[in-house]
């Protein structure tokens, strides 16, 4: 296989607009943003749509895509490879469980690096959470007690990934569904620490965010526990804001939120969305699926209404009064926010 | 042992069943601790229970979705991924439901999976530059041959490909299969982004079985040539421009 650079096509050089702007941390921001303008977002990469993205090339800002699905080779590399000329492209790690008091296992690790020297992407993500123990692997996000004995592994295990692949990595909030008793420190303040003696990023999922509030702390308190959450992050330490769906189901007779990006972005999530906007507006947007997968042109047009909710959000005059239902019908693909 | 490490293993233990000692580690309230537990046991279970049918699609059909997802349960609690890539998922599969005492007379179903197990192999199977025509020294009697790391031969006395091939969408109604004296031998392995499958005879098996071993060309032909069906020319044709063989690394670098 080639293992040459990607050329930059001409779409690629249109959709990349100067990510200084806004203010990010110094430093690290410049490392880990090349080519992701904060006012355009990014679609989360699907092997479902590969042949119709390439096909139709719609106007999305740039593509995140889930590493494992990129290990190997056969058609999902070589749909990646064409798409990489296209558009920026970030990586989201799902299997180094950097949240485990083990350390990160080598073979996966090695293989996110050979995929990341490869692809050379905008931004690498993983997750505050455990993957598996004791060599299985439970294929969720597993939820850790957040103790300084765990925040010193996560922090070590930070340091191993970001000192193999030469380049800070965004960690992302979890959806949780639970919260351990031993746990002393707050999600956002282990989230801050973390970025503090690490040197990572930090990625906002903020349907995550609302699906862990609702299900801590119901759904009545959810939206000012997620606004005080947003507010005690180290906002120049976020250069990513994610945006899914999630459905709803009852746990002993009481409404749970489980975060299976299955749904429209729920209404809570987008007035979330907009304050995170607000505190962090050099951050990058990306919006993601992975069941009950729309067609692309769907998701298209749901990053593109989220490309109008940012830019409503940064007028503060102009708060969107607009409800995305009804404009997810609508198909004129051109109109942009920006 | 740390605090973090005994909750990780307390946690697994309620994913694959057993609740010890996790239960008090975890805040009840409105949802006590166990239903809050349970949400992950059932994504756990669930996401699973997808992977393999997603692997597993023909197999799945073939024993109907309720039986399918008891035994896939079973099964990931038996053995749940040792990787993340879970593409690398369900290897164990074939064997675990050769080993069901109750296969209601889908004898063939273990070779079913089997043949969908080296179909996912070879989808996900790493890229390779292929032996090209050109490579090929005046004498290749010495020559040994690398294998495209796709390619997995398979014996069966089923006639799988078969029965597959009619549980696919565009396959004409077929009204019966004769099982009886189908045996297969098969290749399975990839050519690009296509995966291929090849009914071999058995001189072309025993040459390839040969030549995965490592076994000089001249040696394997000898080997494989005790069998009547074998026509070399005719084999080394099909395989050398379908994508079987890799090039080798010593080729690779003296060309660059």
């Amino acid at each position: 296989m080639t293992d040459q650079k990607p050329i930059a096509a001409p779409t690629r050089e249109t959709l990349a607009r100067d990510a200084t702007t806004g203010s990010p941390a110094p430093g690290i921001a410049a490392a880990i943003l090349p080519g992701l303008a904060p006012e355009r977002v990014g679609i989360g990469l699907r092997p479902p749509h590969h042949q119709d993205l390439l096909d139709t090339r719609p106007p999305i800002g740039w593509l995140e895509i889930h590493a494992e699905t990129y290990m190997g080779g056969g058609a999902a590399r070589h749909y990646l490879e064409q798409a990489r000329a296209l558009w920026p492209i970030a990586v989201q790690a799902t299997g180094l469980g950097l949240g485990s008091d083990e350390l990160p296992d080598t073979d996966h690790l090695n293989r996110l690096a050979r995929l990341v020297d490869w692809l050379e992407p905008a931004l690498v993500s993983e997750h505050l959470a455990w993957v598996g123990v004791d060599g299985r692997y439970y294929n969720d996000l597993l939820p850790l007690p957040y103790t300084s004995e765990s925040l010193e592994s996560c922090c070590r295990n930070v340091d191993i990934v970001q000192g193999r692949l030469k380049r800070p990595i965004l960690m992302a909030n979890p959806a949780s569904y639970l919260r351990f008793r031993e746990s002393q420190i707050a999600e956002a303040e282990f989230l801050s620490r973390l970025s503090q003696q690490s040197g990572c990023g930090i990625l906002c999922d903020v349907n995550n965010l609302y699906v862990s509030s609702v299900n801590h702390v119901g759904r009545e308190a959810a939206p000012a526990v997620a606004e005080a959450y947003l507010d005690s992050l180290p906002g120049p330490a976020v250069h990513q804001i994610r945006l899914a769906g999630h459905s709803e189901c009852t746990a002993d007779g009481k409404l749970m939120l489980i975060d299976d990006h299955g749904a429209l972005v729920a209404e809570p999530v987008w007035r979330l969305y907009a304050s995170a906007v607000q505190r962090f507006p050099h951050a990058a947007t990306s919006l993601e699926w992975d069941s009950n997968l729309p067609p692309l042109a769907h998701l298209v047009a749901e990053a593109q209404h989220a490309e109008r909710q940012r830019a409503a959000a940064l007028r503060p005059s102009e708060l969107p009064g607009d409800s995305p239902g009804d404009e997810l019908t609508a198909t004129d693909g051109d109109e942009r926010a920006a | 042992m740390s605090a973090l490490l005994e909750r990780q293993r307390e946690f697994a233990g309620a994913l694959t069943g057993s609740l010890y000692g996790i239960v008090e580690k975890v805040i009840g309230d409105a949802i006590p601790a166990e239903g809050r537990l349970q949400i992950y046991a059932d994504r756990f279970r669930a996401s699973l229970l997808e992977v393999l049918a997603l692997t597993f699609p023909v197999t799945r059909a073939l024993v109907g979705e309720a039986f399918f997802a008891q035994t896939a349960r079973a099964f990931l609690i038996f053995d749940p991924p040792r990787s993340p890539v879970l593409a690398q998922y369900g290897g164990g599969f074939p064997t675990f439901l050769a080993a069901l005492p109750d296969l209601s007379g889908h004898h063939y179903l273990p070779d079913i999976a089997a043949f969908e197990w080296a179909l996912n192999v070879a989808e996900h199977a790493e890229d390779v530059d292929l032996l090209r025509p050109e490579d090929l020294p005046d004498a290749i009697e010495e020559m040994t041959f690398t294998l495209h790391p796709s390619a997995q031969r398979l014996s069966t006395p089923f006639p799988v490909s078969e029965i597959w091939q009619v549980h696919q969408p565009e396959s004409p109604a077929v009204e019966r299969i004769q099982l009886a004296g189908s045996s297969e031998r098969l290749l399975v392995w990839r050519r690009g982004i296509t995966v291929r499958w090849h009914k071999l005879n058995h001189g072309e098996d025993r040459l390839l079985a040969e030549l995965a071993n490592g076994v000089p060309l001249d040696a394997a032909m000898q080997a494989a040539g005790v069998h009547e069906d074998f026509d070399f020319p005719a084999s080394f044709s099909w395989m050398l421009d379908g994508g079987v063989f890799a090039r080798p690394a010593s080729i690779t670098e003296s060309a660059a």
